[in-house]
């Protein structure tokens, strides 16, 4: 049929199927701002539109809806006069505009509601966003873009302040200033992978286990290959036999290889059993159907304690081999695998031993636990359990593959570009040099963009049909197929003298792996070398130990097991403090670091590797407690006026680390243009998090430049040097460290240059703003040494190249603080205020770093009290959309919210700067169970803390 | 998969098509017509885009909602009672409120219908094509397909108050209540109307609680307690128990009927 409507003010006739999905189709015609992030469920709201000036979700529309209306998408709110409207630049500037996929239908919803109010209020504003799920930044910095946003409305040069300023003596770095991408990603340019699918590309759809484990006994798929239009059908039967671990970590991986791209056995309902690629995804999906699989049903194994269980099933019965390291026993164990198990390889000893479930343990202690325990004059000793969550990026996963000439491209949205080729490589079975990976904008990855879930398959189907080739994960897939935070069970014991000193620490922690092993050791571990030394005690000893099992997939999730661990230590620090009737906070500050302490305890905590004591050398713990304390009011007990809501208040310390010391490297080029001007050329994975704009600031502060004379080109494994990617908090340390270094070394060039051609040594020039040189006598403009240096007499461009390695470990800290309060009849929880102080050296976004805090707690607040996968007895995902899993809306946020960056300078960063994101996952669910025992006296040791869990804990329920 | 999308100019030609293709359906804000989980099966829809269904006005003591109007259009609207425009934020997103209309609520499938409990508490009726109006439970129970031209709530001195029970803002709804009642002049309880979500696949009124809030002036919540335990309808399930499910369920209706009280006080 023909509608008549009129796009974005311009009246037009389109063609369209009657049952073609409006979202679909206004993509379709170009208005690829109106994305899609729930399979047309309304909950995201990338894809809002305005219909007759009023927004709405166009996935919930068919076309023929709109005909006789008038459509207003994002693309209409710049002009070519007007690149960026009030509402974008406001957004961009306010830091709102990380990962921005859904960045423009925020940019039309302010937009509207700004014209039907001129001033809202915060409750309209809230109510204007509510169809719209933000999980990069959360909400709170959206109430400052619609300030600044009417400002700009009526003067488009107004400025405000949207964070603090650090660093005087800087003038980049320290300030907030516009997001190199920010422009593109809120006007809905082409940007993410999905916009760069080339019409008649193949799309591959995959075939899901309906069981949570089983042996496929056969598999038929001549009907579905026989169907036109399928090119390719690909099961267990014919793909290379080669085993490999999706965690995009360094080689070689403390994961298993335990995954082949298709095995004769599943592992968890939704496991890969097929593929289809065809001409479209409505051929694929019915060549699915046409695919006769006929399955032995094991039985299945959800639970630690099922998974621990002697003579429990075995999720791997696989022969094992160990590249070094291997058990004596092993022999012996491999006797009895089952050949339609497969193998497992292992690097390196890892703890592990997939024919008793194990997936990977690892113990150490520092000092004597036992002695120290005998020393205390009260030991307490509780288990804290905590759930499976989603990372629930707005971009789900994908990937598109092409070959271009005898090469394959790869078009990725992925934290690890440098592993997804190096990972494809091994397991297609081509060199390196033949595979290009372009890491495309990221639509939040929040870990689970750092595991190759799906570029091998896809990647192999190009291979093999040298054709351009699809892979969407839908919403569902991304609940079943992607990654999630462990389930894990964690036992902490203190023991401590009457005044509150700690004799002795002591974790056990166990984690439920899931099928597969990808981060089984590091995930874990981190929950104790992410926790523990955040207090001094001479005696500290941990266990971890990972079990397979067939509940959904686990593996990197922000934060990796610190969120966890720290949950569980701070519940038990407060437990003890109760329990020796001190207030919880003099306790944490007699036991806590400080500058200057040296860390013995990571001596056992290295990453799958011998570990090395490290000494604090930059902590702004002193600074977060105290001013979080103060905000918070500490040990003022509120009252509400309803007798049946309590108040209470509840903090923690948090601890990270910047990036894998030792482990991690990171390269760089800066490279200066015909006309002065400054290219970057970076490895690293800008997530949307703003390490691009930290790429760029750093090198215009170092040259004395401009940063808009400065461009960046980063995470191509063609164009750029290599890095280890955007994971363990490494982005601002080692790929921004590594930037910093290359600029530094253009630096040099530049003043040797300069001093060759203005006849001056070097120790006589300085660099003056903007781009020159100045010596004594002299000087000389970058322009005039690009110009020099690109003709035929010189001795060439000037490129400063370095990378960035570091054996020092750099900790950003703080503390969280929060106050809730519960209503004693329903077990409902409010979270009034929530304060984030945290120091990350300097902070050289401040605006995005304050924006990754809120998202961080956002997603943390989501995990303590909402968000929850559930499975059915028999391992089936029932939380598979945004809304049955319960993620946090702008109507969940704390009443009063606040992130405070506390400033200390870090010797190891660039700029003194360390990491910030990651760690500001690790405090909301241990302030938040504090303040709920504050408020009642009950404690809850299970997360997420449901009403129904307070009911029980007060009694009322049974 | 939607085949024919007619657009009819008049509620005339509207009811006419319907009665040409007897197995067309009418398509409104197309918000559950067109949702990923949507169990139906749409072939051939006739839009009421066109015709005009979505005034609201009050005449003779009743409040007239066009079949069309829209859940925000009800936020919005002076002329709608609070207790309504909260039933309406049971879809917490604007945009959907913007989509989804009352008319397409009353004939969805939604378990947590959002406005079902309420209107019936409110003893609306619904005002067919037909000129037929039907209150609104028989309308219900008589699964009708005509074409609903608009929702007649009148006004009354009965109070209502809706609560639902759902972890966070956008999450899915566990249990919903609508309570409805008078008071005496003695300040008794009269002609209560409960109406739950989450209890079946559809509203269920629940005439043993209306029975305990019948001429009291009190209540005991013990005593709902009771009767709610005794439901087989509230069960345990992955989300939840039955026990919290009792308990909640309990202090939400005695929540409900305080509210309704003090309105009327
Ligand atoms: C994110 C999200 C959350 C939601 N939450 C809720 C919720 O909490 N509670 C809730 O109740 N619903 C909820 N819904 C469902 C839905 O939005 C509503 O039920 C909505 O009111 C349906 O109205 P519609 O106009 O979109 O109906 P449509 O999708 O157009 O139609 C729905 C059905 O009604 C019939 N119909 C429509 N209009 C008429 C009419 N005038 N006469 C006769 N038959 C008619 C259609 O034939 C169809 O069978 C939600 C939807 C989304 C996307
Ligand atoms: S789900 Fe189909 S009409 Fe509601």
């Amino acid at each position: 049929m023909k509608v008549n409507f009129t796009l974005n003010d311009v009246p037009r006739t389109e063609a369209v199927s009657v049952n073609e999905n409006l979202q679909e189709m206004l993509q379709r015609i170009g208005m690829i701002s109106v994305r899609d992030s729930d399979n047309h469920r309304g909950f995201v709201g990338s894809d809002t539109i305005l219909f007759d000036g009023v927004p709405v979700n166009a996935g919930l529309m068919i076309a023929a809806q709109i005909n006789g209306h008038s459509i207003t998408t994002a693309e209409a709110l710049s002009t070519i006069e007007r690149p960026l409207s009030p509402v974008q630049s406001a957004m961009i500037d306010a830091g709102v505009v990380q990962s921005g996929y859904n960045a423009p239908a925020a940019a039309l919803l302010i937009t509207e509601l700004l014209a039907r109010k001129a001033d809202p209020s915060k409750a309209e504003i809230k109510e204007a966003l509510s169809s719209l799920y933000n999980r990069a930044t959360g909400y709170e910095q959206f109430f400052t873009a619609v300030e600044l946003a009417k400002k700009r409305i009526i003067d488009e040069k107004a400025t405000m302040k949207v964070s603090d300023e650090f660093r005087d003596d800087l003038k980049y770095v320290g300030k907030a200033h516009r997001k190199v991408d920010g422009a593109k990603l809120v006007r809905g340019d082409r940007a993410f992978v999905e916009d760069m699918v080339l019409p008649g590309s193949y799309i591959l759809k995959m075939l899901h286990s309906p069981h949570a484990s089983a042996y496929i006994m056969n598999i038929d798929t001549t009907e579905a290959e026989a169907l036109p239009g399928v090119r390719l059908v690909l099961t267990y039967k014919n793909v290379p036999d080669n085993y490999y671990t999706p965690a995009g970590q360094g080689f070689p991986e403390p994961s298993p290889w335990d995954r082949r791209m298709f095995s004769q056995k599943v592992n968890h309902v939704g496991d890969r059993v097929a593929a289809v690629v065809a001409d479209t995804e409505a051929i694929a999906l019915t060549a699915l159907e046409r695919i006769k699989v006929e399955y032995e049903v094991l039985k299945p194994v959800f639970t630690i304690e099922e998974a621990e269980a002697e003579g429990s099933p075995i999720v791997h019965n696989s022969v094992v081999s160990y590249v070094v390291g291997a058990p004596d026993d092993l022999e012996e164990k491999n006797k009895n695998a089952d050949p339609r198990d497969g193998r497992i390889e292992i690097q390196f000893p890892i703890g592990a031993d997939p024919h008793a479930n194990k997936a990977a343990s690892v113990s150490g202690s520092i000092g004597d636990v036992e002695k120290g325990f005998a020393e205390a004059d009260t030991v307490i000793e509780r288990t804290y359990e905590t759930a499976q969550f989603q990372c629930t990026p707005c971009e789900t996963h994908i990937v598109y593959t092409k070959m271009d000439g005898d090469r394959l491209v790869i078009h990725a949205s992925t934290q690890v570009p440098f592993f997804v080729r190096r990972i494809v490589s091994k397991i297609i079975g081509i060199d390196e040099n033949k595979i290009r990976v372009i890491k495309e904008r990221v639509g939040g990855g929040y870990g689970s963009k750092q595991e190759v879930l799906l570029e091998d398959v896809c990647a192999y189907a190009t291979w093999i049909t040298k054709k351009p080739v699809l892979f969407h994960f839908t919403r569902e897939e991304e609940y079943t197929n992607s990654v999630s935070r462990f389930p894990m069970k964690i036992t902490v014991k203190i023991g401590a003298k009457k005044d509150g000193t700690f004799t002795a620490m002591y974790m056990d922690l166990k984690a439920n792996n899931g099928p597969y092993g990808n981060h089984c050791l590091t995930v874990p571990m981190n929950g104790c070398s992410k926790s523990l030394p955040l207090y001094l005690s001479d005696n500290i000893a941990f266990d971890v130990n990972v079990f397979y099992s067939n509940i959904m997939p686990t593996g990197a999730y922000q934060g990796y097991g610190a969120p966890k661990a720290n949950f569980a230590l701070h519940m038990a620090i407060a437990e003890l403090s109760e329990k020796l009737g001190i207030d919880m906070l003099e306790v944490v500050e007699k036991n806590r670091v400080d500058e200057g302490d040296t860390l013995e305890i990571l001596r056992c905590l290295g990453e799958g590797r011998e570990g090395t004591p490290a000494t604090i050398k930059s902590c702004g713990l002193a600074a977060s407690v105290s001013e979080g304390a103060k905000m918070i009011e500490w040990g003022k007990k509120e009252e509400s006026s309803d007798i049946d809501i309590k108040i209470g208040k509840g903090m923690a310390l948090i601890q990270q680390g910047s990036g894998l010391p030792g482990l991690d490297i990171s390269n760089a080029d800066v490279k200066m243009l015909n006309d002065g001007s400054v290219i970057i050329h970076s490895g690293g994975a800008d997530l949307g998090t703003g390490l691009d704009t930290i790429s760029v600031k750093m090198t215009a502060e170092i040259l004395n430049m401009d940063p808009e004379r400065i461009t960046i080109l980063s995470g191509d494994t063609d164009q750029t040097p290599f890095d280890t990617g955007a994971f363990a908090s490494s982005g601002t340390f080692f790929s921004g460290g590594a930037v910093n270094n290359a600029a530094e070394e253009l630096k040099k060039k530049i003043l040797k240059t300069a001093s060759e051609m203005i006849g001056e040594p070097v120790e006589d020039l300085n660099l003056q703003f903007p781009e020159k040189v100045n010596g004594l006598k002299g000087s000389v403009t970058f322009r005039e040494i690009a110009q020099a240096t690109h003709g035929g007499e010189s001795e060439g461009q000037l490129i400063g190249s370095a990378s960035f390695t570091c054996d020092d470990a750099s900790f950003p800290y703080g503390a969280h603080f929060a106050q809730v309060a519960v209503d004693r009849r329903t077990g409902e929880v409010k979270v009034q205020k929530y304060y984030a102080l945290q120091d990350c050296g300097t902070p050289i976004n401040p605006e995005l770093a304050e924006g990754q805090i809120y998202g961080a707690v956002m997603k943390s607040i989501g995990h303590t009290l909402y968000e929850e996968v559930k499975l059915s007895p028999e391992g089936k995902n029932l939380t598979t959309d945004l809304e049955s899993y319960g993620a946090p809306l702008i109507g969940d946020i704390p009443e009063d919210f606040k992130v405070k960056l506390v400033e200390t300078t870090d010797p190891y960063g660039p700029f003194g700067s360390k990491s910030v994101s990651e760690i500001a996952m690790n405090g909301a669910a241990p302030a938040i169970a504090n303040a709920i025992h504050d408020a009642l006296g009950i404690w809850i040791r299970e997360l997420p803390i449901t009403p129904e869990k307070i009911l029980r804990a007060l009694g009322k329920i049974k | 998969m939607i085949r024919s999308y007619k657009q009819p100019q008049t509620i005339e030609e509207a009811v006419a098509l319907k009665k040409e293709q007897p197995d067309a359906d009418y398509f409104a804000g197309g918000t559950c017509i067109n949702h990923a989980d949507c169990t139906q099966t749409y072939t051939h829809v006739i839009s009421l885009d066109k015709l005009g269904l979505d005034s609201i006005e009050i005449v003779d003591g009743v409040v007239r909602i066009g079949s069309m109007t829209t859940f925000q259009n009800l936020v919005d609207s002076p002329l709608i009672m609070p207790v309504v425009k909260d039933a309406a934020r049971a879809i917490y997103s604007r945009n959907v409120r913007n989509m989804a209309t009352i008319g397409g609520n009353l004939a969805s499938c939604w378990t947590h219908s959002a406005m079902i409990p309420a209107l019936t508490a409110l003893k609306s009726v619904i005002e067919l094509s037909t000129k037929e109006d039907l209150p609104i439970e028989e309308f219900l129970d008589s699964q009708s397909e005509a074409l609903i031209t608009a929702v007649k709530i009148p006004l009354s001195n009965r109070a209502c108050s809706v609560k639902r029970v759902r972890r966070s803002s956008g999450s899915k709804t566990l249990l919903s209540f609508a309570v409805s009642l008078e008071l005496s002049e003695d300040g008794m309880c009269i002609d209560p109307i409960v109406i739950a979500t989450g209890f079946a696949e559809v509203p269920v009124r629940l005439s043993e609680i209306e029975t305990l809030l019948t001429k009291r002036k009190e209540h005991s919540v013990f005593e709902f307690d009771l009767a709610f335990r005794a439901m087989k309808e509230l069960s345990t399930d992955e989300h939840s128990s039955k026990a919290y499910k009792t308990y909640i369920s309990a202090r939400t209706v005695v929540a409900c009927a305080e509210q309704c009280k003090e309105v009327l006080a």
